[in-house]
């Protein structure tokens, strides 16, 4: 299946599928964690999102084609990384593969790609993001090589907590 | 019984005798021994000492318990009640009632000791720990009226990790009930289900079996189109990730189904069908008549909504359908998962069966085809009626051999003795409820 694989930099004429493919990528993430919720105005955000990108000479827009159809898509950048070593990384942002050509390598092929686009521009790692209940994607990257590094942990804020804190340094004084 | 059927005139007759007489006999089932009780000596051998030894030959081979004991013949009808009938998560105590009812089925039908078994248990990951717990009771369970998508996930873990058959019947059930229909109706109609267009109007549990038997015998999943309450399932539809966390198993249809990629609602997707299987809402009025105009000729038209099917079959027929199937017993052609699960259970503990496959439960379809086919197949008889007390031992004996075949039996036996044992097992049970109401042990319906 992966022969009649083609993978290429996506192009303005991808617009629209990059927007589609990534407006799903992210309503995706959304169905893991209410605090990734999709807002209405984000199509706009992701359709500037997706321009500019095309415009970033940094940023790397990658489409998989399988028999004609766009299968799927990967966006990717760079990362400086002041403190830490390697300080030049490359950095997943997407890659969302349509349901009917999942399971068919389409995301490891796009994956080889931007390692090997990233490497040309420097990357000695590659870091991704997502939703820590994606148990698809945590799948996925852990097969593809990937170990948890840094944590993003959340909570709503809280005027509670901040109230007791407002005590706290009120007794202390 | 005359007087049920008398009550069925009256739509809401049933539901005040339901009242009256759970009331007055306190449930519908209870248990009657198997062996002579003379004396109270005789527990001696039933009981201790003499059971001892009947538990140390267990011990060393503990197939025996099935026997030795009435492991054989006792299944649990084990839900949580999140999902009963049309009346929703109502709970384990008030799904009793439903259970019983169904557990009274199996022993009229089938022969089968059912033991109704409400449990508190939401969660799918403990419930199927609960199912397995019970496995050395049993010589199978019938999940019944579980929510989907945890009655996918329930049934898919037990059959996969359990030494008994585990069935879901509003699944499996209804499945072999349709599948039968759908092939006699083909044959009606002269034309292929290889070749057929079918609807599946639903995604609930009982459609997702019934288009999933429907290619088990023979149809083409590209020229399936399955529709829920957003439209056809498609690839390429805004909910597709969304269906993959939450129902793989109505996703795997929603990649496999609709060839040639339709969008749209059901009177898109009844273009030039051949067969629509509605088991959505309760109608009339859910499927308009000049949807079924859009359908090919000779339309088949299976309504399974009940009390009320989404089409009348009248209205069905004046649109174009051929041949209309519902649910009801008043109408020609009652598909009935009545027919199916107490024959597959008569089957499955005659020959001691570890699993019921998918196989197995085609061949319950198909001998049920072949029984209504031997005694004449026309527009209004595609499968059998209830009251055709001999279908339930063929089908028995069709799904045991089917899985002696499949090597997953810890007996084996001729299809003469199946039909045998099957015919005697159905025959005790129904003799032994008439007898004991002749002998007034079952008192008659008060007055």
């Amino acid at each position: 299946m992966t022969d009649r694989l083609k993978v290429r930099k996506a192009a303005d004429q991808d617009l629209p599928i990059l927007v589609d493919f990534i407006l799903r990528m992210i309503k995706l993430n959304a169905e893991f964690d209410p605090l990734l919720s999709v807002e209405e105005e984000s199509e706009g955000e992701v359709l500037s999102f997706v321009k500019e990108g095309l415009r970033d000479p940094k940023a790397l827009f990658l489409v998989a084609e399988l028999g004609g159809s766009v299968a799927g898509v990967l966006r990717a950048g760079m990362v400086d990384r002041r403190f830490y070593a390697p300080r030049t990384v490359g950095q997943i942002d997407n890659i969302y593969v349509m349901p009917e050509f999942r399971r068919k390598e389409v995301g490891s092929v796009l994956l080889a790609r931007a390692d090997e686009e990233l490497r040309k521009r420097g990357a000695q790692m590659i870091l991704v993001e997502f939703p820590v209940q994606n148990y698809i994607a945590s799948s996925f990257y852990t097969k593809e090589g990937f170990r948890p590094l840094m944590g993003v942990h959340a909570r709503e804020t809280d005027m509670r907590r901040t109230s007791a804190v407002r005590l706290l340094l009120a007794s202390d004084l | 019984m005359n007087i049920i059927m008398a009550a069925q005139q009256d739509v809401n007759k049933p539901y005040e005798l339901a009242i009256k007489y759970a009331k007055y006999y306190g449930g519908k089932v209870e248990v009657v021994p198997r062996v002579p009780v003379t004396s109270l000596s005789d527990f001696g051998v039933w009981y201790t000492p003499g059971v001892a030894q009947v538990s140390k030959d267990i011990v060393k081979d503990k197939g025996l318990s099935f026997e030795y004991t009435n492991r054989w013949n006792t299944i649990a009808v084990l839900t949580n009640g999140t999902r009963v009938l049309g009346l929703g998560d109502i709970g384990p105590e008030a799904s009793a009632p439903v259970m019983e009812g169904k557990a009274l089925i199996f022993k009229y039908l089938g022969g089968v000791d059912a033991f109704a078994l409400p449990i508190n248990v939401k969660d799918r990951e403990k419930f199927v720990e609960v199912a397995k717990v019970l496995e050395p009771a049993l010589g199978g369970i019938n999940l019944e009226d579980i929510r989907q998508p945890d009655c996918f996930y329930i049934l898919e873990r037990c059959r996969k990790e359990m030494d008994i058959p585990v069935w879901h019947d509003d699944q499996q059930g209804t499945a072999g009930a349709t599948v039968a229909g759908l092939v006699n109706a083909f044959k009606v109609v002269g034309k292929k289900i290889s070749d057929a267009s079918i609807v599946f109007f639903g995604s609930g549990a009982a459609n997702i079996n019934n288009a999933r038997l429907s290619i088990s015998a023979g149809a083409d999943p590209k020229k399936m189109y399955m529709v829920d309450s957003k439209g056809i399932l498609e690839p390429e539809r805004q909910d597709m990730d969304k269906m993959a966390i939450e129902n793989p198993w109505k996703y795997e249809f929603a990649l496999k189904t609709n060839g040639d990629r339709r969008k749209g609602g059901l009177p898109d997707a009844l273009k030039g069908a051949d067969a629509v299987i509605a088991a959505s809402t309760p109608g009339p009025g859910v499927i308009k008549p000049e949807w079924i105009r859009l359908m090919n000729k000779d339309a088949i038209v299976f309504a399974e909504a009940n009390p009320v099917p989404e089409i009348w079959p009248w209205e069905a027929k004046e649109a174009g359908a051929k041949i209309v199937a519902t649910g009801r017993s008043d109408f020609p052609n009652q598909v009935n998962n009545s027919l199916v699960f107490p024959s597959v259970f008569r089957g499955v503990l005659d020959i001691r069966a570890k699993t019921i496959t998918d196989e197995m439960a085609v061949e319950a379809s198909f001998e049920l085809a072949r029984f209504a086919e031997e005694t004449g197949l026309n527009e209004e008889h595609i499968v059998p009626k209830m009251t055709e007390w001999e279908v339930y031992p063929r089908v028995a004996a069709a799904v045991a051999l089917k899985a002696m075949e499949q090597g997953i039996t810890r007996k084996k036996m001729t299809r003469d003795e199946l039909l045998h044992t099957a015919t005697e097992m159905i025959t005790h049970a129904r003799n032994q409820i008439d007898t004991l109401m002749r002998n007034g042990i079952i008192p008659p319906f008060p007055p």
